[in-house]
């Protein structure tokens, strides 16, 4: 029972180790470092708010926070995948020294995008209360969106860092995907300007279902409805066991390979 | 930190801004067109706007005209016909962002005149109270009294009815207009371009239609529309929304021309998700059947592997199940035809069977040469080593590495596709080959508590995949390792350093990833600088230093603790200076001394007969010897100068 408990302390350890070189490297040459998490959500928002408020401005109410809204969560969504992606192939050299388990290196990366997020976060209340938003106790959900959030970049983390070691290639098949999947997510425009048979397809879209809960809880003061919820929990349920299967039933192949 | 202040400041500002234009309530009147062109004796229609962002609700107009040259046939609400002047009042409005008015004149004669609006009042529009589902009623706002801001004219000119201008000229005029009107209004917001683009014109009647083809426009959002030159007639069908978020104004226009100008793109976006999912499945599906096979064929290998002397054109002599193989001299004449080639589901080519060829004339080459048979009291039983003084040590000591017939096999992709397309055509194909490489071939030798083992053999040997395995980072295609991986520590230089981090950092990622904790390298941390000698480079980052430097660090973390049972070594005692080589074999000698056992992978022989009880010689996979390092050391110099002997 001890073992394990230090075996867990050791594996929390791990991941802030690799999480802390993640973030120190990604801002290694820059002078503002991590402040840039919290100005580049902003500086989108701005530059968002600009080109589009106006166009949206009847349909959407505080384009800025809805914009910023989805931005946030889209960026959770896109750094966590993305990194974990590569997250096997670049730490080649760390796998074989290290003695727990592999997918360790795939958390981590999940776990720096969640920290990013977390900066991301400073921007997004600090936003909330310029615009004079109202607090509402369903603004308490809001983790729970970050926790569907997560547990779906997981599952795809797991499946994604898997496909990279074998096909590279999937690194510029994803990238496609993401913008695809981005102008599917609602994250600057109205679901209602979309056609009707459109608006289906989005709104199975799991990063479009994160999106508007958080819209739901923080922007308007309202509990999602039951179909966002249950949508969310297939989703994550669905990402995570797809993920491990593929992770685990490749795991050998995977150390070959690399 | 100030930069990004003012940053924040300037982003907050930027942001509050386009607020304070949501407020502004300014109309304005305007005409369809820049300029009308008329024919004498005809009637023709007259577009007159109201203009609002926020929405028009009850306005009213003032048109004036020359009563000269024109006659004012009906539209407004009032007029004065002797002035010139027509009136029009709406009480309600619609909503939109612009209220059309149409009135109709008749052209008197040939002249040139002009005619201009004048908006008297302007509301915005008394939206009426919205009412949630659960009975809430949330008021509107209520109407404000616009700004009227310009005033409106237009020049008519009425041409001889004798010699009508052709009607194609005046329209590039009228498009042009549309679209300047355009790019100001979306600036506003979308629904004014939807209504804006709506544009009576009429040289003679409503009704005459010349083509029979009519086509629907659906224009929304800030497109602008080429309208085709051959259109004679567009009509306003429906301008008054029921609901202003569907404010969704359809233009038809009569024409002849052969091409539809948009197509309905949900459509389109549909045909692309459909053609991206696919494509995806046809991906995965692809390389999920192409696992399948090749462990179909790897399967199918390893069984062939096991029943030698089948009638398969390789043939593999192996030893016995659990036998080491040095006991039999014929061994070295085994033909080692492990570097197979193979194809998915195709008999190997021409390429594949030269390749095959080739290595086993370089076999048959080596196989020529004589090898001494090490002593017979190693051979005869596995259990029992030769211990450096020749003595015969039981298997009584305890067991802490037993490697059992561990084979590994690698699939080498021979064939490079340059890039994805090459892949999917070769893949559907079948055509990817794949060489066979055993790095391990059957190998089984067992470590005892304490004893330092040497492993020794050429470059690409197979050692170091022995050590990852016997690690656990890899795990075997077949046979077993039995070790308690929790003692296990590996140790290989350069590897796991991140040049970016300082050398601190990395002694805490790299420490952490061995599986030290963080109480353990905070106390221990003095004592790894100290043995680095790097006391002044720790805040460093690790891509300055020389590689001598990241190897002592790296030497350093790994035998800081004594927490390491058993410790393998690639590579490592050979580099660094004298001086530190000296103490990092006088610290291996001391982990030796407090009952570690030790794996060394080495190519100095020194190294090797100098710190060694024990030494494992591999080649090509293959276990060739186990044994006293000074025995197994000699024969394998002896191969490497008959090598060398035959290469010359």
């Amino acid at each position: 029972m001890k073992g394990k408990f230090s075996d867990i302390l050791q594996y929390v350890f791990v991941i802030r180790e690799l999480t802390a070189r993640e973030i120190k490297r990604k801002y290694a040459r820059s002078s503002l470092g991590i402040i840039w998490s919290v100005l580049n959500p902003l500086l989108m928002m701005v530059v968002m708010s600009l080109i589009f408020s106006t166009m949206f401005k009847r349909k959407i109410e505080n384009f800025p926070i809805y914009y910023l809204t989805g931005q946030t969560i889209w960026g959770l969504f896109s750094g966590a995948t993305n990194a974990a992606m590569t997250a096997l192939v670049d730490n080649k050299s760390l796998l074989i020294k290290a003695k727990l388990p592999k997918h360790t290196f795939i958390l981590s990366r999940v776990y720096t995008a969640l920290v990013n997020f977390g900066y991301t976060c400073i921007a997004y209340v600090l936003m909330l209360v310029i615009f004079r938003i109202k607090p509402s106790f369903t603004m308490l959900l809001f983790p729970i969106c970050i926790v569907f959030a997560l547990l779906f970049a997981i599952g795809m983390g797991y499946f994604l860092a898997t496909l990279y070691v074998f096909f590279a290639d999937i690194k510029y098949l994803y990238g496609i995907f993401l913008t695809l999947l981005m102008y599917l997510s609602a994250i600057f425009y109205p679901v209602e300007s979309l056609p009707e048979t459109m608006q289906l397809v989005i709104n199975w879209n799991p990063v479009y279902l994160q999106i508007l809960f958080a819209r739901e809880c923080v922007m308007y003061g309202q509990f999602p409805e039951n179909w966002v919820w249950i949508r969310l929990v297939i989703w994550c349920v669905g990402s995570i066991l797809f993920g491990m299967i593929v992770f685990k039933s490749r795991e050998n192949k995977i150390m070959q390979t690399i | 930190m100030f930069m990004a202040v003012i940053l924040l400041v300037t982003a907050v500002c930027n942001v509050l801004i386009p607020t304070e234009n949501v407020c502004a309530t300014d109309a304005y009147a305007a005409f369809g067109s820049t300029s009308y062109e008329v024919v004498e004796g005809k009637e023709f229609k007259v577009g007159v706007y109201v203009k609002c962002v926020e929405g028009v609700g009850a306005c009213s107009l003032t048109v004036g005209y020359d009563p000269n040259c024109l006659e004012y046939v009906e539209g407004g609400s009032g007029y004065d016909a002797a002035n010139g002047l027509v009136f029009i009042v709406d009480e309600v409005g619609n909503g939109a962002n612009s209220r059309k008015f149409l009135l109709k004149f008749r052209a008197k004669t040939q002249c040139y005149t002009s005619i201009y609006a004048v908006a008297n009042y302007a509301y915005t529009y008394a939206f009426p109270d919205v009412i949630l589902e659960d009975g809430t009623v949330v008021p509107a706002a209520p109407p404000v009294e616009c700004t009227i801001t310009r005033d409106a004219s237009a020049p008519i000119t009425i041409q001889a009815a004798a010699a009508p201008e052709p009607e194609k000229e005046e329209k590039p005029e009228v498009i042009a207009e549309e679209t300047v009107s355009e790019e100001e209004d979306t600036a506003s917001d979308d629904e004014t371009a939807e209504t804006d683009t709506v544009i009576s014109e009429d040289d003679n009647s409503a009704d005459e239609t010349t083509s029979a083809e009519d086509r629907d426009y659906h224009l929304s959002g800030s497109v602008q529309i080429d309208i085709p030159e051959d259109i004679d007639n567009i009509e306003v069908i429906q301008v008054e929304p029921t609901n202003i978020y569907d404010a969704n104004p359809q233009v038809f226009a009569t024409g002849d021309n052969p091409e539809p100008v948009r197509t309905d793109y949900s459509f389109l976006l549909a045909i692309v998700l459909v053609i991206s999912a696919v494509s995806l499945i046809l991906l995965l599906w692809l390389s999920r059947d192409e696992f399948k096979a090749r462990k179909k064929e790897a399967q199918q290998y390893i069984d062939e592997l096991e029943n030698p002397h089948s009638e398969d054109e390789y043939i593999y002599d192996l030893p016995e199940e659990g036998e080491v193989a040095p006991e039999d001299d014929g061994l070295y004449e085994k033909p080692d035809e492990y570097y197979a080639v193979s194809q998915l589901e195709e008999p190997a080519d021409a390429q594949a069977v030269n390749e095959t060829s080739e290595i086993a004339d370089h076999d048959s080459e080596e196989a020529d040469i004589d090898y001494t048979p090490i002593s017979d009291s190693y051979a005869e039983d596995e259990i029992q080593f030769v211990d450096v003084d020749g003595m015969i040590v039981s298997d009584e000591r305890e067991r802490v590495i037993s490697v059992k017939d561990v084979t590994m096999e690698f699939h080498l992709s021979t064939y490079n596709p340059s890039g994805l397309k090459d892949y999917l055509i070769q893949a559907v194909k079948r055509k990817i080959e794949y060489r066979r490489l055993f790095a391990l071939y059957h190998v089984s030798f067992d470590v005892y508590k304490g004893e330092v083992v040497g492993i020794i053999g050429t470059n690409g040997s197979g050692k170091s995949t022995l050590l990852k395995i016997v690690s656990g980072a890899l795990r075997p295609t077949s046979g077993k390792v039995i070790v308690d991986r929790k003692k296990v520590q590996l140790l290989t230089l350069g590897t796991g350093f991140d040049m970016e981090l300082t050398a601190r950092e990395n002694v805490y990622l790299n420490g952490s990833i061995i599986g030290y904790s963080k109480e353990f390298l905070d106390k221990h941390y003095n004592d790894i600088v100290e043995f680095a000698e790097l006391q002044d480079f720790m805040e460093e980052k690790v891509k300055n230093f020389s590689s001598g430097m990241v190897s002592r660090l790296g030497f350093a973390i790994a035998t800081a603790g004594d927490a390491a049972e058993i410790l393998i070594l690639d590579e490592v005692l050979s580099v660094g200076d004298e001086f530190f080589r000296k103490k990092s074999l006088a610290r291996i000698k001391e982990m030796i001394h407090g009952g570690s056992t030790v794996l060394i992978v080495s190519h100095g022989m020194n190294t090797i007969l100098d710190n060694c009880s024990k030494c494992v010689w591999i080649e090509k996979g293959e276990l060739r010897m186990v044994g006293n390092p000074k025995e197994v050391c000699e024969a394998y110099r002896h191969m490497e100068e008959s090598d060398n002997a035959v290469g010359a």
